[in-house]
């Protein structure tokens, strides 16, 4: 029997049922005298009763997660009853073909949906806890009727699509409107109109791979009702190319080439081959990643891509020195030690480095906690200009080593959360009453103009998002920058919202979980919560949320598609007068997607873990240390990820580890010194930064140990181009290739 | 079958002071329901009852904001202090509405309406996305009392919108409860205290009463909770023996925690709130509240921060006991505390302790306007 069922305390009421009055109190309460908890039925429509109820049986779970889990730390869903209730009803009427009535409610459910959730109906026993978006399986419900069942839909709802469709074309922004009308009516007969609009829209803005996600759920979904899909492949191809992207160009390509019944494909006026075209994206890639001759490097995301893998292709570099260490720090200026040159090595006891760097257009930059730090590539060349602080920023020294800090750059602005105010400690006697947490906030950086273009601070005032703290790297893409924040509303709430890139206006935010850490005697949040950076694959961003949970959002819209739950490491209430901290085992980790699935070392966890990315569901669970005891093997961090394997580091620890079913490949145990900082994987090498100055490599499909190399300072590794980016904690250096350099033949 | 013994009335007649005996009040009086004797008490709002009220909600009326919300110290108390900052404060604006609704006065009608639509209209605007009504510091004792008060509001006035938003508000309390079915100051905590608790349960009630849907398993947890958190005569604490402990420590068996009157006295409303209405915990702790009816003692209502709580959950108690059980608990206890509390008032009609004017004038009002029985949370 699930929480809901036959419980209601007292009140036999479903969750839909109208309005009590004290009559009908008065009535209850006799009742209630003789039995406290004994159902009191009042008098509602029998059929609104039975239809209702039946949905309410059947969907239990929905409420659920407000009174389940007792063994684990409590999570608040943003989760529907009665969305939960309708959506049952509704199967139901779809099992019985009784399509009007099935039509009519899983609409009603797309309109009353608030990025709301409830229980996954697909989940089997002994899987871990999972809630799907109540727009999502709506959706999916909706196209997975017969032709019959779209008929009703479209009879009943064409001209209100329509109506939709042409609101959207007037909106402030189309593409928005556009994507929210698709979800409303996603098998209305103007539902592939909707999405080829969209498709322009996004060619129009040179945003090729939302352009290509649109296009391909076009022809998933709405393929039977294309006349000629040649016109969407070349557009797939269009975008293939454009992204650099040769094994999509290669299978649009050759789908074209199948349609059209020739030898070439037609792009314009200028008939070309199939290599040609590959040629092409090679091209374009190389020209994008900087290892093409002439072109300046950049590596726009601190992890490499939006999937944080930390693969590259070519070969490491770790030859001469082109940029000998120069320093910045964590610290205000006015704290900082005097120091006549820079250290060799930084500060050896901070490891592992907190800093991450992104490279654009020959100019490496970096944060620390308020303030942004530019170089150039090398001193051959373009120095950058001064740069002023952030605004509306104060001098900051952070001790949060859970933090991460890290800059991301999209259509020339570079985005970063800087601390904006501190709420500071206070106590009574000694007793912490209140911990410093700082709130950190987002601004924008103009690297055209060499100006702050966008802060957060001042522009999100007044607005639901005040309070709201951005502590990880975000994530720009195409015109828009995603980030995972938190936010104390008596519980701690993980959240993702979306902003423009341009101007920093949210576009949508939503509300994924919330939680609670530990707290101090006097019920306050002891700790700054936790937040990792974000990972975004084919329109979908994945959240893990550091309160025992993970989730992922359509990047259009923010509604959320899945949530499923891992095993957190249990929150203790405070012991006395203190707070009993948990022993948080892994660094700040970014979730990494590889070959269909999601990998995640949740903070709040003793273990990582594998989801499948369409589903949610828990493929695998590894635990971070090894050994029957649990005390070998000490890997903090998962570092990336290439040709289905997982690597991850830390202390004396590098492993391997298959990204279908976690199962460990390789084990790599060091013996003096420990992992300095987040390395990556540059062709089948893998890089693993030690404190003792030096990078080992392990050949990726073996774990052989191809060799070593001395390195200015050790620290968090980024290749860009021909050259190796190190940031260590308040020092960074840049390697190139050295004589030899890496050879490439895109061709 | 209850009857009540001639000292308990002796001790009742001796318990009610001379200013209690004040026109309209009649002291109980025995009546026969077939086999069991039942004291119907004629004691109810006295005319300077009925005048300290009207103050009291004129000044009220006068202390409302643009936009619908109540000023006071939004904080915490530490040790004897309350440390707070002034704001818009979600819990007293909800304890406001209750004097209002006690009164008589719904959304937008009666002589407070515009007044309790402003209250309404406040509260849905500082409901979050997780659900919890906030503003400022605002905790779970806030979160409760606006959650109460839209809950009676509903059953007045129901709307779509309210519905939502107190299904919403209901969610939280019936997520926030911990594993030892309690509640603390932040939703979810590890720890809870019977004082928050109290606070939620009587929020649950009152949205059940008005047909929102709180799961069975919610109240059974907290009911076994609250009876967890009784200290039982013959233990080893048998001087605190029928209160209730502040805390119950489920890892340190023998570690006390500390036990009031007013701990006590929201132990046995919680009782009552869940829908227990006899046992043993029920009579241990309606003994030990009357034996500890001067703490706090009436001149430190301006000096304390729980002399209007402590009450406000104590005349429920007696209101739910009525005048059936070992003593006439009611007709004892409502004279002698209405007297007192119409005594505090100031001259422009305003109570004042360490929380704020309004919080303790709309305790007070809430208190004093009991007998009316206009809300249902406070009908027996």
């Amino acid at each position: 029997m699930t929480a809901l069922e036959g419980s209601c305390w007292g009140s036999g009421r479903p969750p839909s049922a109208p309005l009590a009055s004290h009559r009908r109190w008065r009535e209850g309460r006799k009742a209630l005298a003789l039995s406290a908890r004994k159902p009191i039925l009042t008098p509602v429509p029998l059929g609104r009763l039975l239809l209702t109820l039946a949905g309410v049986l059947a969907c239990g779970a929905a409420s659920a997660p407000a009174a389940r889990g007792d063994d684990q730390n409590r999570i608040h869903y943003p989760a529907s009853a009665e969305l939960g209730a309708l959506l049952q009803t509704a199967e139901k009427a779809r099992q019985a073909e009784d399509w009007e009535e099935a039509v009519i409610l899983f609409r009603k459910v797309l309109d009353q949906d608030e990025h709301l959730l409830v229980e996954d109906p697909d989940a089997d026993e002994g899987d871990t806890y999972r809630l799907l978006g109540v727009s999502e399986w709506a959706i999916r419900s909706l196209r997975k009727l017969p032709p019959a069942g779209k008929l009703a839909f479209r009879k009943k709802y064409d001209y209100r699509a329509q109506s939709a469709l042409d609101k959207a074309l007037r909106a402030n922004s189309p593409y928005l409107a556009l994507a929210r009308a698709y979800e409303l009516y996603p098998i209305a007969s103007q539902a592939p109109q909707i999405l080829s609009i969209m498709a322009e829209r996004c060619l129009e803005r040179g945003e090729l791979e939302r352009a290509g996600k649109v296009l391909r759920r076009l022809l998933a979904h709405h393929a039977d009702e294309l006349e000629d899909p040649t016109p969407v492949h070349k557009k797939l191809l269009v975008c293939a190319l454009g992204l650099g992207d040769a094994e999509g160009v290669r299978e649009q390509a050759e789908l074209l080439r199948k349609l059209g019944g020739g030898d070439e494909v037609h792009l314009g006026q200028t008939p070309m081959s199939v290599p040609e075209l590959v040629a092409t994206a090679l091209e374009r890639e190389a020209a994008r990643t900087g290892r093409y001759r002439g072109a300046s490097p950049s590596t726009p995301m601190a992890r490499g891509d939006t999937q944080n893998r930390a693969a590259f292709e070519g070969e490491p570099a770790f030859g001469q020195v082109l940029l000998s260490p120069r320093e910045f720090s964590n610290q205000p200026r006015w704290k900082r030690p005097l120091r006549l040159r820079p250290g060799r090595f930084g500060n050896r006891n901070d490891f592992p480095a907190r800093n991450l760097a992104v490279v654009h257009q020959g100019l490496v930059f970096t944060t620390s906690a308020d303030e942004l730090h530019a170089f150039p590539l090398s001193p051959k060349g373009s120095k950058p200009r001064r740069l002023r602080r952030p605004p509306n920023r104060a001098p900051y020294e952070d001790d949060n080593e859970k933090v991460q800090f890290g800059p991301t750059v999209g259509q020339g602005v570079l985005v970063a959360p800087f601390v904006e105010r501190v709420q500071y400690d206070q106590s009574f006697r000694g007793i912490p009453i209140k911990v410093r947490i700082p709130t950190r906030k987002l601004c924008g950086f103009d690297l055209e103009q060499w100006r702050w273009s966008w802060d957060h601070a001042r522009q999100l005032q007044g607005s639901p998002l005040q309070g709201w703290s951005f502590p990880s790297t975000p994530t720009a893409h195409e015109g828009r920058v995603y980030a995972s924040g938190w936010s104390i509303e008596g519980y701690v709430n993980a959240n993702v919202a979306c902003f423009d890139l341009r101007t920093g206006e949210p576009i949508w935010w939503t509300l994924s979980a919330s939680g609670q850490v530990e707290q101090t005697m006097f019920g306050e949040q002891a700790m700054e919560p936790l937040c990792v950076p974000l990972a975004l694959h084919d329109g979908v961003i994945y959240q893990p949320t550091s309160l025992g949970c993970v989730a992922a959002l359509d990047a259009d819209t923010g509604r959320p598609l899945w949530v499923t739950e891992y095993d957190a490491i249990e929150v203790r209430p405070p012991q006395g007068y203190y707070a009993d901290r948990r022993n948080i085992v892994w660094e700040n980790t970014a979730p990494v997607i590889e070959d269909g699935t999601l990998v995640v070392a949740p903070l709040d966890s003793t273990a990582f873990y594998g989801f499948d990315l369409a589903t949610g569901k828990r493929t695998w669970k590894a635990a971070q240390r090894l050994g029957r005891r649990g005390d070998e093997g000490e890997v903090r961090y998962v570092m990336g990820a290439k040709e289905g394997r997982i690597v991850l580091a830390g202390g004396h620890d590098v492993r391997c580890v298959e990204v279908r079913t976690g199962r460990l490949r390789w084990r790599q145990t060091l013996n003096t010194p420990t992992v300095a900082g987040r390395g990556c994987i540059v062709g089948r090498a893998v890089c693993v930064p030690l404190d003792d100055g030096t990078v080992v490599t392990y050949d990726l499909m073996s774990g052989k140990r191809l060799g070593s190399h001395k390195i200015a300072i050790p620290g968090n590794l980024l290749p860009v181009g021909r050259a190796m980016v190190v940031v260590g904690n308040g020092s960074l250096a840049v390697h190139g290739s050295g004589g030899a350099g890496a050879r490439r033949d895109f061709k | 079958m209850k009857r009540t013994s001639a000292p308990s009335l002796l001790l009742a007649l001796a318990f009610l002071s001379p200013a209690a005996a004040q026109e309209g009040d009649a002291g109980p009086r025995s009546e026969r329901d077939g086999d069991r004797v039942v004291y119907r008490s004629k004691v109810e709002v006295t005319p300077a009852a009925r005048l300290a009220v009207r103050r009291g909600l004129e000044f009220l009326g006068r202390r409302q904001e643009k936009n619908g919300a109540y000023v006071d110290g939004i904080g915490r108390k530490v040790n004897n202090r309350y440390m707070n900052e002034k704001g818009d404060h979600v819990g007293v604006t909800g304890l406001v509405g209750m004097a209002f609704l006690s009164n008589g006065s719904t959304p937008g009608r009666g002589p407070y309406g515009q007044q309790v639509k402003g209250c309404v209209d406040f509260i849905l605007s500082k409901i979050t996305p997780n659900g919890m009504v906030k503003n400022g510091g605002s905790r779970m004792y806030s979160h409760a009392f606006a959650t109460l008060f839209l809950a009676e509001v509903y059953g007045m006035d129901p709307s779509a919108k309210l519905r939502k938003g107190l299904q919403r508000a209901v969610n939280l309390i019936v997520s926030a409860q911990n594993e030892q079915g309690g509640w603390r100051y932040m939703p979810a905590a590890k720890d809870s205290d019977i004082s928050i608790s109290v606070c939620q349960v009587q929020a649950l009630r009152a949205a059940r009463n008005v047909g929102v849907r709180v799961p069975s398993a919610t109240i059974d947890r907290a009911i076994e909770y609250v009876r967890k958190s009784y200290i039982r005569p013959g233990t080893a604490h048998h001087r605190q023996a029928g209160g209730f402990w502040y805390q119950v420590y489920e890892n340190h068996r023998y570690r006390p925690s500390r036990t009031s009157f007013s701990l006590t006295a929201a132990g046995v409303t919680a009782l009552y709130g869940a829908g227990i209405y006899d046992g043993e915990e029920l009579r241990g702790g309606l003994r030990y509240l009357f034996s500890m009816r001067n703490r706090p003692p009436a001149h430190e209502m301006r000096t304390t921060f729980d002399y209007f709580y402590g009450h406000y959950y104590a005349v429920q108690a007696f209101f739910q006991a009525g005048d059936g059980g070992e003593r006439p608990y009611w007709s004892m206890w409502y004279p002698w505390i209405r007297d007192q509390i119409v005594m505090g008032q100031q001259p422009d009609g305003r109570w004042q302790d360490l929380v704020g004017p309004n919080y303790a004038t709309a305790m007070s009002c809430v208190i004093l306007q009991i007998p009316y029985r206009y809300l249902p949370i406070f009908e027996r």
